[in-house]
């Protein structure tokens, strides 16, 4: 990778995994006030995310291997909010009645 | 399966924390084989007898360290069991003198002073530390500048006097030369390849 | 109060003062870079940065280990068994700590010999303390085993945080043997040292403060056994599961074999996943508890704590990690500005919510709120970001100029050290590390004074937020 490449793509990353997060504590507050606003907000954050997971793909000269590990991973940054939240519900809501 | 008792979590926990050290110790026991002196990667103390070169491989895709005819150090030819002794030594001067928090060795340690992994092969010892110590041969200019670094300031950040003997510098001298010579994956990147700025 | 809780307290304030060590040693290491001649050959950075590392090691683990002897008696409703061993031990502990400091500021390095290693200073990163020292430490560890173990079987009781407790502590010794090593080899030594360093920072680490938390979580919110024990369970699983052979981004430059480059780069792309997975919950449970606590300091300092660490770890360890780029990160500020921020989210964050949880009760305080205890959060944090993004931009220059572009030698060194943006940058750090020292004096004040009644402002908000 050129010089310029190397930086370019690790700030990518380093975004790549700041939008993922800011998904995940919106979806989270979102929930939490079940506020529409929010979600959109949060569904807004993940299609960031998405866009970078694109132009790492496309603009980056990482190997296709790490270019898949980005779009696996990318997978993953979609659900584990989803289910830690529902996990945590339930969670609670059992946990809560038992003590 | 119940994911609401802890005990199935615990049970995840065990597995999964087992399952990785049980890869761990396989990989372990397979890197032994690499970094050991000796290894596939990392060549034997009197390697420091040898020329050692750093070069682009293109089958790899990165640099490779390439061991090349006898090269003398300091002028002797050192017996693997002397090699090893002198290397027992230098790696000592790297720990006595705490080396480690200002400069790195593979990268890692602390960042005030330059990484010295291909110190060794460093263009500076001959272009610069050489007709500034006078010295004839680049090992010469290395240790004159280990023992008196004040007296051979190039830049801002000095290295400071360590108190080094002459046998102490020595040792280092040959350790670097050695460290130069394990295959590094191509760490640091196109050393000594890169235009002079 | 039990006697092991005011062992806590003193390990708690020492741990506070350890931290100011730090901070200063820390200032004065980002000095040297705007002022190279500082101290030349008096006190060199090496000293400084010794010092500034080795406290930050102390004064952590000082922290968790008051945390335990706070919680342990709690948890088991039990005074904590050998306990005056325990108490002989602090004093111990902290005379060797003031003495290597010494030795490290006053005496430095020794000659070529063993006895070097042994008296003065064994100059491997973090373990740097001499062996009388490490053998020390090691002495109060095996203690605070025996102290966890033998007041959970003198309670007859054992719980599940107990059990990840008391089991995270065998390899968290285990580790610490590394310390006495001193390998000829470089690869061989770098090798285990890793296990040491990544182990006990990616691993034990995280599962003994993740037990700390759980104890946390049910003292300030009042969360249940089961949920908390579910959790850690969980957290134990993911951080084991990524963080053991994510081991393998220690190992792509050290001699050993390219799979490491693979190995190391899948585990280093997973391990933020859990962390997001606590954002998720320090949400859910400031949510649902609507903030609802009496221990507003403690809280914040626990959100700040799950989101210092998926920023800190996951975002900025992330984008360096993979090979291809992590060729021309490593080694330079970068990595710096990695560890700052994944060392203040991962743990000191969670150290110092722990305090404010003591201090509740020592305090007496219904209520435990202060306008201070903002300041010192804002400042604190104001400054950590300030120094890890001027330590970002340093680095991003060193992997242009040094690395990528001019291969990595002297000179490419001074090229980049040169440049206008590294040395701006570096003074951008130096100027945030006084925020941040000025945060930490913040910090100090609030803890001499919140909770004692006359210090709780006048229309301070004492309701939940």
């Amino acid at each position: 990778m050129t010089p310029a490449e190397v930086i370019m793509t690790a700030i990518g990353l380093a975004l790549f995994v700041l939008a993922g997060g800011c998904y995940g504590g919106l979806y989270a507050a979102a929930m939490l006030r079940s506020s529409r606003r929010l979600m959109g907000t949060a569904f807004a954050s993940y299609a960031v995310q998405l866009g970078l997971t694109v132009l790492v793909w496309m603009y980056s000269n990482l190997a296709m291997s790490w270019k898949l590990l980005i779009l696996a991973s990318v997978l993953g940054y979609a659900f584990v909010p989803v289910v830690t939240w529902r996990y945590m519900h339930i969670l609670h809501r059992t946990g809560e009645q038992t003590t | 399966m119940d994911i609401q008792d802890p005990n199935f979590w615990r049970a995840g926990a065990i597995g999964t924390t087992v399952t990785m050290l049980v890869v761990l110790v396989f990989l372990t026991i397979d890197s032994m084989g690499s970094i050991r002196a000796g290894g596939r990667q990392v060549p034997n103390y009197d390697v420091i007898n040898q020329h050692i070169g750093y070069e682009h491989n293109w089958n790899r895709g990165q640099a490779v360290p390439v061991i090349g005819e006898q090269e003398l150090l300091f002028g002797k030819l050192y017996t693997l069991e002397e090699a090893t002794r002198v290397m027992e030594t230098g790696k000592l001067v790297i720990q006595t003198r705490n080396c480690m928090n200002c400069h790195t060795f593979f990268g890692n340690g602390a960042y005030f002073g330059p990484d010295l992994t291909k110190s060794w092969l460093d263009p500076a010892w001959t272009r610069i530390f050489m007709p500034m110590t006078g010295a004839t041969t680049k090992e010469e200019a290395m240790v004159r500048f280990l023992m008196n670094p004040e007296k051979y300031p190039t830049w801002t950040r000095k290295m400071p006097n360590l108190d080094l003997t002459r046998s102490d510098a020595e040792a280092l001298v040959a350790y670097l030369k050695w460290m130069s010579s394990i295959d590094t994956n191509g760490f640091p990147a196109k050393f000594g390849m890169a235009e002079p700025q | 109060m039990y006697r092991s809780q005011k062992l806590a307290l003193r390990y708690l304030t020492a741990a506070l003062l350890l931290f100011g060590v730090m901070t200063a040693a820390g200032l004065l290491s980002a000095l040297y870079y705007v002022e190279p001649s500082t101290l030349y050959n008096v006190l060199d950075f090496s000293v400084a940065k010794t010092l500034h590392i080795d406290t930050l090691v102390i004064w952590l683990l000082m922290g968790f280990i008051g945390s335990v002897y706070w919680f342990l008696p709690q948890e088991l409703e039990h005074e904590v068994e050998g306990i005056w061993l325990a108490e002989i031990l602090f004093f111990v502990f902290f005379a060797a700590v003031l003495a290597v400091a010494g030795i490290f500021i006053f005496v430095q390095y020794g000659t070529t010999s063993e006895s070097s290693l042994w008296l003065i200073n064994q100059g491997r990163k973090y373990v740097e303390a001499p062996r009388w020292a490490a053998i020390g430490i090691v002495l109060v560890v095996l203690v605070f085993v025996y102290n966890v173990t033998m007041t959970a079987i003198r309670a007859r009781r054992m719980t599940g945080i107990l059990w990840v407790l008391a089991l995270d502590l065998i390899p968290l010794t285990a580790l610490y043997l590394n310390a006495f090593s001193a390998p000829t080899n470089m690869s061989e030594d770098q090798y285990w040292w890793w296990w040491l360093v990544h182990m006990w920072v990616e691993g034990t680490w995280e599962v003994l403060i993740g037990c700390i938390m759980a104890w946390a979580l049910m003292d300030i919110f009042g969360t249940s056994r089961k949920i908390v024990e579910a959790w850690l369970y969980i957290e134990v699983m993911l951080v084991l599961g990524t963080g053991i052979l994510g081991l393998g981004h220690h190992y792509f430059w050290i001699g050993t074999p390219d799979y490491w480059l693979t190995i190391g780069g899948v585990f280093s792309a997973m391990e933020p996943l859990p962390l997001l997975g606590m954002v998720v919950h320090a949400v859910y449970d400031a949510g649902t508890h609507k903030m609802k606590t009496t221990n507003r300091p403690a809280m914040f300092w626990l959100l700040a704590e799950a989101f210092g660490n998926f920023i800190g770890a996951g975002m900025f360890g992330f984008m360096m990690t993979l090979p291809q780029i992590n060729l021309y990160s490593h080694g330079t500020q970068w990595t710096v500005s990695h560890g700052h921020f994944a060392f203040w989210g991962a743990y000191a964050c969670g150290v110092i919510a722990i305090f404010y949880i003591a201090l509740q009760k020592v305090r007496e305080a219904e209520v435990l709120e202060s306008r201070a205890w903002k300041w010192s959060m804002a400042m604190l944090n104001i400054g950590m970001i300030g120094m890890v993004g001027g330590l970002l931009i340093a680095g991003i220059t060193q992997a242009f100029y040094e690395r990528a572009q001019g291969g990595s030698t002297l000179q490419a060194f001074v090229v980049a050290a040169e440049n206008i943006w590294f040395r701006n940058a570096m003074v951008f750090r130096l100027a945030f590390g006084i925020v941040f020292a000025l945060g930490y004096l913040a910090l100090v004040y609030d803890m001499l004074t919140i909770g004692k009644k006359s210090t709780v402002p006048a229309g301070a908000e004492l309701k939940p937020a």
